[in-house]
């Protein structure tokens, strides 16, 4: 076998039972993970089941991209179920920053406290709290970064929707990622017990920095195809007709191979059948007034409400005609 | 089939194929090298498919890398007779010179060549500089226009960069920030002696992108509109409109189409991609639908059009003029400025030019860079 030699802080991660970590993961593809990814409704390729078992063993966190409504979010769910473990979700936003992402300090509890120690050193003389018991891990609010990293137990670390936080987000989390630590000033450096498996997700809506990608695994989840689709749909909603579900997917597998402003993704699939059976929908060419009144699960613009509308009289005048 | 390999031999092509994958565009660090030198070591040789989805992963940063992956991974790791023609759009950006360089190369891994292959994409600094200042009408060599797309995608990056660059180091203050007051109250037993304040919110700049198609736009309009397409993708607050002989809204969603899907998004709606143009009845319609929806004291409103419009010019004056009175700015960039000498009058224009901020050129990247300075102070 070669021993590989990492550099810097890679290099502790990288123990021999790393190595055999992999071996283990690598040499039995179908392995638990697979099954209980499956076992959760979560229909995964080989590559995807290959991805997260890279980000355990190489222990690197791992970029999900792709559009939306194609399942990202949920890998990371039933990832946290596979392992029976808690999962950690922070929603990026633009002018997210560390308060809200890593800690604060409860500043209403503090001042209570010195308000409370000022009565105190009246009637006693214990004087005002200090520094010391000022800032104590008490009055400390964690945010989710912060939990996930002093976290006992394994969690999985979901940042979701990377691309929507400012560029300064991403270099602190090149910090928090790179060495799984956190300092607090006033409290000294907290390193993670047992490191959490990290994802993150983008829709692609800015692009994201070489550093923040270099540091990632990174996987792709494209539109799956017609056969995913179906096993995806049967999956989730064990209780849809195979002939319903057969007309569900090809229609959606219809609708993206044209220019819509909003394609639709798994979850417009899925609800959209599950709307088709809640108002008992049978088969998508006798009921096409009930089909009609739940397009708005499956199309989320007006312009492309009305793109199909005109592309059906347009269908419906080519048949008339002689 | 699985792998037979020395370990040299394996350090050497995972070397090897990391370069090849330089050359089309991956970038593949040390650490890069180092998992797939892990992952390789540990087992995952025993399956080519095994090994390609595991070092995917590693590899890939993009979408784009990610759909050109395999396609590559096979080129390089499978013997020739395996890869046969199926070498699909992975190597359409590569001539034909590369794709066999690689093929000759890396046979397997019996083939141990130490020839380098010259990545024909690189374009050396002369080259940049002579495209940079090529009317873009003048630019007939498709690989030459491919270069010059690159270029308006990077500019458009360089110019956001540039304008996070100039804001950051601002002094100004904003109103008192109570949070942050408190906060440094702690340390005078809760008495308020420092005031903090709000750092002023940095915003992107708010801009309208007025995009002409008509005919005699059509060797620039395709440049123009790659050009507006990476605006609104880099920029949040960009909203773009093209116009022939009517309006036409390009909404965010569409900003991400291939060229031949807008195309046929704009002839299903009726307006055709070229024809005559009628710029006064798109900016009326413009003004009457859109103006107090997207356009504020703080818009920047970006016109492309080389002028030439079916209706009187004087026509168009009330609608500049509604513009000119809400917009921040009102900047029209007309390529046919560069073929005329400095400083000779256009009387297509000479009506609305009062009303416009400022009248550049656009005809080459050089002028679209001199755009920078409008478009983000």
């Amino acid at each position: 076998m070669i021993v590989v030699k990492r550099v810097g802080s890679s290099a502790a991660r990288c123990t021999l039972d790393a190595q055999y970590a992999i071996i283990e993961l690598m040499q039995t593809p179908n392995n638990t993970l697979s099954a209980s990814i499956q076992s959760q409704g979560y229909v995964a390729d080989d590559q995807l089941i290959a991805s997260l078992q890279l980000m355990s063993s190489l222990q690197k966190p791992l970029l999900i991209e792709g559009e939306a409504g194609v399942g990202k979010t949920d890998v990371a769910r039933c990832l946290a179920r596979a392992h029976n473990a808690e999962l950690i979700r922070l929603q990026c936003y633009e002018g997210l920053d560390a308060q809200h992402a890593l800690y604060d300090w409860d500043y209403k509890r503090q001042l209570l406290a010195i308000q409370l120690g000022n009565a105190q050193s009246t009637q006693q003389s214990s004087g005002t709290p200090d520094s010391s018991t000022l800032y104590d891990e008490s009055f400390l609010l964690k945010r989710p970064l912060f939990k996930a990293i002093t976290s006992n137990e394994p969690v999985v670390l979901l940042i979701d929707e990377v691309d929507r936080a400012d560029e300064e987000f991403e270099a602190l989390l090149l910090e928090v990622l790179a060495d799984f630590q956190i300092t607090v000033p006033e409290l000294g450096t907290f390193t993670s017990v047992t490191q959490p498996w990290v994802i993150l997700t983008s829709n692609g809506v800015r692009e994201l920095s070489d550093a923040l990608r270099r540091r990632c695994l990174y996987h792709y989840i494209d539109y799956p195809s017609k056969d995913k689709e179906m096993e995806i749909l049967v999956a989730r909603i064990p209780s849809i007709d195979l002939r319903l579900a057969n007309q569900v997917v090809d229609y959606v597998q219809h609708l993206r191979s044209s220019t819509l402003r909003k394609t639709p993704g798994i979850a417009e699939t899925l609800d959209w059948a599950a709307a088709l059976l809640g108002v008992g929908v049978k088969d998508l060419q006798n009921d096409e007034e009930l089909v009609s009144s739940t397009m708005g699960c499956l199309l989320k613009t007006h312009e492309d409400l009305k793109l199909m509308e005109s592309m059906k009289a347009e269908a419906e005048a080519q048949l008339l005609e002689p | 089939m699985a792998y037979v390999i020395s370990e040299l031999t394996l350090r050497e092509r995972l070397v090897d194929f990391a370069e090849f994958l330089r050359t089309k565009r991956y970038s593949c660090s040390i650490d890069t090298i180092l998992d797939m030198a892990v992952v390789a070591s540990a087992g995952s040789m025993s399956s080519p498919i095994t090994f390609k989805h595991a070092c995917k992963p590693c590899v890939c940063q993009t979408p784009d890398q990610w759909q050109r992956f395999d396609n590559l991974f096979d080129l390089y790791w499978r013997p020739l007779d395996a890869v046969g023609d199926e070498l699909g759009d992975a190597t359409a950006g590569s001539s034909n010179g590369s794709t066999i360089s690689a093929q000759n190369r890396l046979v397997g891994f019996s083939a141990a060549s130490s020839d380098k292959e010259t990545a024909n994409s690189e374009t050396g600094a002369g080259d940049l500089k002579t495209l940079s200042l090529a009317d873009f009408r003048f630019v007939f060599d498709r690989k030459q226009m491919q270069q010059i797309e690159q270029l308006v995608d990077s500019l458009v990056k360089q110019i956001r960069k540039q304008r996070r660059r100039r804001t950051r180091n601002s002094n100004k203050t904003g109103s008192i920030d109570m949070r942050r007051s408190l906060r440094s109250a702690l340390q005078y037993e809760g008495r308020v002696a420092q005031l903090a304040y709000k750092q002023p919110v940095r915003r992107l700049p708010s801009m309208v992108l007025l995009l002409d198609v008509s005919q005699s736009m059509e060797v620039y309009s395709k440049l123009f509109l790659r050009f507006t397409r990476q605006l609104m993708t880099e920029f949040d607050q960009a909203h773009a409109f093209a116009f022939n002989t009517r309006l036409f809204e390009i909404g965010k969603g569409y900003s991400h189409l291939k060229e031949e899907d807008f195309e046929r998004i704009m002839n299903h709606h009726g307006k055709g991609w070229l024809g005559g143009t009628q710029i006064a009845g798109s900016f009326e319609q413009f003004n009457a639908e859109h103006l107090q929806r997207l356009v504020s004291s703080k818009t920047t409103v970006v016109v492309f059009s080389d002028g030439h419009d079916t209706a009187k010019p004087d026509m168009l004056v009330p609608q500049i003029q509604k513009l000119h009175r809400r917009a921040k700015k009102v900047i029209w960039v007309n390529p046919l400025l560069g073929r005329e000498p400095e400083g000779t009058p256009d009387p297509k224009m000479a009506h609305v030019l009062p009303w416009i901020t400022a009248y550049c050129s656009g005809h080459n990247l050089r002028a679209l860079k001199l755009l920078e300075q409008h478009l983000i102070r």
